[in-house]
């Protein structure tokens, strides 16, 4: 049912247009578009001050949304000002947010709530992307409302309870070396146009360590470019660049964690050309890291 | 009423004016105090007095195991750890290159380990510019310039900067890993003309680009040059805190990942590297340092500490009472690791010594402005905007947070992680030479370059794919463009002993980089909160 509603991309159908490459697919334009709780967009974003801390909202379609508030640099990356954001979320229900419908992600992470709003506990984040390129235009930063209670884990001063980085959880141990030992492929994703695996970098570290342990034959790094399903049915395409700045951003970071002497490093790139469905299209902006014993 | 310790610029130290600190300390700041007997003023070219203004290299001598030297505020405070020190034979102080220059030369005890431009002054004048201070490989604007002629020093003497010359384009990095430069390097200006240079320029046989910087502080290095591991570390394994995707930089001794705060540009991981580095490029050596040499110059090194040791109204912070993070001796005995920017541990502990104690007396009123001022830095929140690693490292742009986000090492207020940032030193529009500023009236000093991103490249994220720059900075070793302008923050302490501030020199005191971060990140301070903050910077 999901398959029949995703729509396929080809790069060489991408234009470049306002600095993002948008796909033209003139025969079914508006005829397929996310699920009608998924809000995917490319927006300014919004600062809304708080006697606390800042709200990050942005608008699409005449409506105002939540993103998230600053937390910390271990929690969700807030957007930046003089940057476009990309917004792949559904609605996650309940009151208004610093004004803006709250949105969530499709993905819920473990973490405890970044603060509350009005003593309810906040909604995971949606995914969010900065933009590359400068935009200007993406400046309005909102005066402190009172109407608008937030409480974050982190405040804007000092923390208060415990170290901001022992907030980061140790990288998960690599899989069990045990002969005989099998191909093992590591997967890491990445924000719309960034080659930076931010969030996912730990998957690099298990993958060398997996490859120390089974003394490796090969290590092959894939760096993979996708697209995202928009909600009114275009497609944002990432730079036709990005899949080997994954890949080769990858390589380095592999030589310096430090490979055995004796294993081969491939490093390759493709397009994903699978289709777009505005529900999964983040996990195929990503990177593959195989290791052959 | 005024305020206590109202006006920066007028009643403390700290807010004079460049020429005016210059005349006062050249002509009664410098000389040493010290806890032990003989350490009298001593400036002639060629002293045997360790705690004289001057270490000569090569000089001899036994340095007391704390000495004190005035300093725009009180006394700089110069500890060894393991007690009193020969000077001879010890590599840090003995001439080790070719041009006369120790490591001493650059980081002297009586600039708390830096070295101010009111030394640099004052060492000029009384060798009448012979000292090997201005050698002409980075002591004057180009060694190809005349080198008697004051002109030819003018970075050095006004500034207190040293040419850094780095080769450009970079093909490897620091650690041997192939780098290919994300940008290319246009010179627009270049007043010392070393940029445009048929020998030492950008198109020279050998091209290297020329930045001037001021040197770094060598001393409390337990803080600084520490392996990334640990507290603060220990979770994120070898991978940078604020850049998660980035790996740091091995030493290659131990394998072992190492914080990258040494240098402004955190192109040397481990103090090893970084004396070899400075004993080829500043001291002019013919061969590598020894083990001999190298040991014992990381031996001084990691025994040093230094802080103000007593401040503009007589304080003595190593009497007992004192608020515990002051004075060399507590840098010697606190925790290293410890993150403060947290109410639990705070940057610079407490001040709570201090407290509760009101009057009219000077001395009450500096210290009530002191802890205005460590509160100001601790808890008064403004918008953090349009920096590079500081923004971009997950708080969003702009970020409500205050000064102890970044300065959050405590004891020392540099950043716990890899701490390069931009936050305009030396990038236009904020760097204070900026080509179409209003308020610049003097011949520009510096070069200027143009830097362009090529078309893959992410760009700088706050300006873009064109960039005007006086020091590309950590750029310059990773060849990244998201890093141009980004330099690594210096610590904190015994700044009042070494002025100008910022890798550039732009500041000309404590008042002057209040005043910039004002301007910077449109902080609105009052002139109270000025005074304050400057108060309490002084006393560090």
């Amino acid at each position: 049912m999901q398959a029949a509603t995703r729509r396929r991309w080809h790069p060489s159908r991408s234009v470049r247009a306002h600095g993002l490459w948008l796909l033209l697919i003139a025969s079914a334009a508006g005829a397929v578009q996310p699920p009608g709780d998924h809000r995917n967009f490319i927006a300014c974003p919004i600062v809304q001050d708080t006697d606390t801390v800042p709200c990050w909202l942005a608008e699409y379609g005449g409506e105002l949304y939540f993103l998230g508030i600053q937390t910390d640099s271990g929690g969700w990356s807030p957007p930046w000002l003089g940057h476009r954001v990309l917004v792949e979320g559904k609605l996650a229900g309940g009151p208004r947010i610093c004004g803006g419908i709250p949105l969530t992600s499709d993905a819920p992470t473990s973490a405890p709530p970044s603060g509350t709003s009005d003593g309810r506990p906040l909604p995971d984040p949606p995914t969010v992307s900065v933009m590359r390129e400068l935009d200007g235009a993406c400046n309005l930063l909102l005066p402190a409302d009172p109407r608008y209670r937030i409480v974050g884990r982190r405040g804007p001063g000092p923390n208060t309870v415990e170290s901001a980085y022992r907030k980061f959880p140790p990288p998960p141990a690599p899989p069990q070396a045990i002969a005989p030992y099998q191909p093992h492929t590591f997967t890491l994703t990445y924000e719309f146009d960034s080659e930076l695996a931010t969030r996912t970098i730990a998957e690099a570290l298990r993958a060398v360590q997996y490859a120390q342990a089974v003394h490796a034959r090969q290590l092959t790094i894939v760096g993979y470019r996708a697209a995202t399903l928009l909600s009114d049915g275009t497609l944002a395409a990432e730079i036709p660049a990005i899949a080997r700045l994954r890949a080769q951003e990858l390589e380095r970071t592999i030589r310096k964690l430090g490979l055995p002497p004796t294993t081969v490093l491939k490093t390759q790139w493709n397009d994903d050309t699978s289709p777009a469905d505005g529900v999964t299209d983040a996990s195929r902006r990503r990177a593959s890291l195989t290791v052959t014993p | 009423m005024t305020p206590p310790f109202m006006s920066g610029r007028v009643a403390t130290p700290q807010g004079l004016t460049a020429k005016r600190a210059l005349a006062m300390l050249a002509c009664a700041s410098l000389s040493a105090v010290s806890l032990q007997p003989l350490l009298a003023a001593d400036a002639t070219a060629h002293s045997a007095n360790p705690a004289s203004y001057w270490i000569q290299a090569g000089q001899g001598g036994i340095a007391a195991e704390r000495s004190r030297y005035k300093d725009a505020a009180g006394q700089v405070e110069v500890l060894y750890a393991h007690g009193p020190l020969d000077l001879a034979g010890n590599a840090f102080f003995e001439p080790l290159g070719t041009n006369g220059r120790a490591c001493v030369t650059c980081h002297q005890p009586s600039s708390g380990m830096g070295l101010s431009l009111a030394t640099i002054r004052k060492r000029w004048e009384d060798s009448h510019g012979k000292d090997p201070l201005f050698a002409a490989i980075d002591g004057s604007n180009c060694p190809s310039l005349p080198q008697d002629l004051e002109s030819s020093h003018s970075l050095l003497l006004t500034r207190g900067l040293f040419r850094v010359s780095l080769p450009w384009p970079r093909t490897r990095g620091p650690d041997g890993t192939p780098i290919d430069p994300e940008f290319t390097i246009e010179v627009v200006r270049d007043p010392t003309g070393c940029n445009t240079d048929p020998n030492y320029g950008l198109k020279s046989a050998q091209p290297h680009i020329s930045v001037y910087r001021r040197p770094r502080v060598v001393a409390n290095l337990k803080y600084v040059a520490v392996d990334a591991g640990g507290e603060v570390y220990g979770a994120l394994g070898p991978f940078n805190a604020k850049r998660l995707a980035m790996v740091m930089d091995r030493d290659p001794e131990t394998g072992r990942f190492m914080s990258m705060n040494i240098m402004s540009d955190a192109r040397t991981p481990t103090l090893e590297i970084q004396a070899q580095e400075a004993a080829r490029d500043h001291l002019q050596v013919s061969a590598p340092l020894t083990g001999a040499q190298l040991k014992s110059i990381l031996d001084f090194e990691t025994q040093v500490f230094a802080a103000q040791g007593t401040d503009a109204v007589g304080d003595d912070f190593s009497l007992p009472n004192m608020p515990p993070a002051l004075g060399a001796r507590q840098l010697l005995e606190s925790r290293t690791g410890v993150l403060g920017d947290n109410f639990g541990t705070p940057a610079f502990k407490s001040f709570a010594a201090w407290e509760g104690k009101t009057g009219d007396t000077a001395r009450q009123r500096f210290r009530q402005s002191v802890i205005r001022g460590y509160a100001v830095f601790f808890n008064r929140p403004f918008w953090i905007r349009d920096a590079t690693h500081i923004n971009t490292a997950g708080l969003g742009n702009p970020a409500k947070r205050t000064c102890v986000t970044c300065h959050n090492l405590q004891m020392v207020g540099t950043d716990a992680s890899a701490g390069w940032g931009d936050l305009g030193t030396t990038n236009e529009p904020w760097a204070d030479e900026a080509l179409w500023s209003p308020t610049y009236n003097s011949a520009p000093q510096l070069p200027l370059f143009r830097v362009v991103c090529k078309p893959d490249a992410r760009p700088h994220p706050f300006l873009g794919r064109v960039i005007y720059t006086h020091d590309p900075g950590r750029a310059l070793i990773s060849g990244k463009c998201y890093d141009v302008g980004s330099i690594v923050m210096g610590q904190l302490r015994g700044l009042a002993a070494r002025a100008p501030y910022f890798a550039s020199g732009s500041a000309e005191d404590l008042r002057a980089v209040v005043d910039f971060y004002d301007r910077r990140f449109n902080m609105g301070l009052s002139e109270q909160e000025r005074a304050d903050l400057v108060n309490f910077l002084s006393i560090l």
